[in-house]
């Protein structure tokens, strides 16, 4: 079953209200929580990607975390991540214009509740990428690194193969 | 040609034009926005209404970014906006057309009517939440979107495919076309 | 098209949510955004008054179910560009005299509002103040709606730049 494409942006608008709800209730445990959704989801959307995919998903890393740059950055963020480098067995995938947090901006760096909503949507999609790869076999961590709109998203875990 | 073929291709064109993701992780997020919400919320009126909430909020944002990529700018009428909202509006955003059906005489009254959404893709509600209105965030979201278009609307949940209707049904009453009021 | 002294964003009620005035740098070959503005506050609400009640007046004076609007208004030092949303918002261009119709650039603009802004968590420019308590000191007088956004200000310095050489 061919899965229906939808414009980016009402996927994005409804998370952030999430997002936004969670800070506003929860302000203490807003990354626990938004993490625990956000694996839940790149669990479940990569097993539906899997019964849509022509390919079979195997678990060596390379594959893997190829599969992750294309196929799912693109079903999730609607793009394919911009770079991906390996050293000693960690992954490295940079995107360069993130869409969850391009155009999260008010007064800049010094504007506490734009660095925490920024945060808070990148633990999220951290999240989310962990799900994703867990779906697929792997077990890890999923540690973002921003520098403006551009973020690296570091990959570390144990691959089934 | 006709107003709604003139719609539609404007709904592709724009579309062609847009980043696009894939429904299901529309479908995931809401889904787990509902389920966090019945967990924190102690009755399914209040996630109702959180729902709704939510809905409008996001209407109020996706129209400025529709007329902006589309350059449409409609009058408040309602007839217009309906279609508007419904062959390009949702068709981008949520990935269906639903049909209009049962204009009133004055074109004040209208049903909107879906069959599949990429929200309730899969889902399936226990009895125990026989009164949680899944498709309340689209009530939310036209109530929102119309105001922001001039027109004072409410939405009710006529028939709910999820339990057991055909289709979704979705009455849109308006009950008033805004005045702008001048600040000072 | 160097002659672009600001851009002033009006919501539904008329009440000024952002205004950026600028000045055209010949050593830099750019638009820099200046802090002195091009329009005081009170040219600025005159301005408002006047930009709101062009939308009645050109439907009462139109024939029925026309879709006509003023795109732009001039005086004999200046031009006034204006593009007027369906969501009641009035973006309107400040320029030399002599300049045609920013139209196609002012819907332009309204895209990068719409990504930048409209989808933006930390705006919300269709709040009016009175639907909530202003955030601040009680002297504020700056609608709820005010836009801050660096990325929608980078975007349109660039986009204006652009334009002007």
């Amino acid at each position: 079953m061919a899965p229906t494409p939808l414009a980016a942006t009402s996927t994005i608008v409804l998370h952030n209200e999430m997002l936004q709800y969670t800070l506003e209730k929860y302000p203490d445990s807003a990354i626990e929580r938004v993490e625990q959704m956000g694996f839940s989801i790149g669990l479940r959307l990569v097993e539906r990607l899997a019964l849509a995919s022509t390919r079979p998903l195997l678990g060596k890393a390379n594959d893997v975390v190829m599969f992750i740059c294309k196929d799912f950055w693109t079903a999730a963020f609607g793009r394919q991540a911009t770079n991906l480098r390996q050293q000693r067995g960690v992954f490295y995938i940079t995107d360069n214009a993130f869409p969850w947090i391009i155009n999260v901006s008010r007064g800049g760096p010094k504007d506490a509740a734009e660095s925490t909503l920024r945060s808070l949507i990148l633990s999220f999609a951290s999240a989310v990428i962990g799900g994703a790869l867990s779906s697929l076999g792997a077990v890890g961590s999923v540690v973002p690194n921003a520098h403006g709109d551009q973020v690296e998203f570091t990959v570390t875990g144990q691959f089934m193969a | 040609m006709s107003r709604e073929r003139n719609l539609a291709k404007i709904a592709e064109s724009t579309f062609s034009k847009l980043d696009k993701v894939h429904s299901e992780i529309f479908t995931m997020t809401y889904g787990a926005i509902v389920t966090t919400l019945v967990e924190d919320l102690d009755n399914v009126d209040e996630v109702n209404a959180q729902l709704d909430k939510m809905g409008h909020n996001i209407g109020e944002r996706l129209v400025d970014e529709l007329l902006a990529k589309t350059g449409l700018n409609p009058q408040p009428d309602m007839r217009y906006v309906m279609e508007i909202v419904t062959r390009v509006g949702f068709r981008i955003y949520l990935g269906i057309t639903p049909t209009l059906s049962n204009w009133n005489a004055d074109s004040t009254t209208v049903t909107l009517s879906f069959r599949d959404s990429a929200l309730s893709d899969w889902v399936e509600l226990p009895h125990t939440l026989d009164d949680l209105s899944y498709f309340q965030l689209v009530c939310g979201v036209i109530r929102g979107a119309l105001e922001m278009l001039g027109m004072k609307v409410k939405c009710t949940i006529t028939a709910d495919k999820l339990k057991g209707a055909q289709t979704t049904d979705i009455l849109v009453e308006l009950q008033e076309v805004m005045q702008a009021k001048f600040y000072n | 098209m160097s002659s672009i002294c600001m851009l002033v964003i009006f919501n539904r009620s008329g009440e000024p949510i952002f205004e950026r005035s600028y000045q055209w740098s010949p050593t830099m070959r750019a638009l820099l955004p200046q802090t002195t503005p091009c329009l005081n506050d009170e040219a600025v609400g005159l301005l408002s008054g006047l930009v709101f009640s062009l939308r009645p007046f050109v439907s009462k004076i139109s024939p029925k179910n026309s879709a006509d609007s003023v795109n732009c208004f001039t005086t004999e030092e200046k031009t006034y560009h204006l593009l007027e949303t369906a969501t009641g918002l009035k973006f309107i261009i400040v320029t030399g005299p002599n300049v045609t119709p920013m139209t196609n650039e002012l819907q332009q603009i309204y895209q990068l509002f719409a990504s930048t802004v409209a989808l933006n968590p930390l705006n919300r420019p269709h709040q009016a103040s009175e639907d909530a308590p202003s955030e601040g000191k009680a002297d504020n007088k700056k609608p709820n709606g005010q836009i801050v956004s660096a990325s929608f200000c980078t975007a349109l310095d660039s986009f204006l730049t652009r334009l002007s050489s």
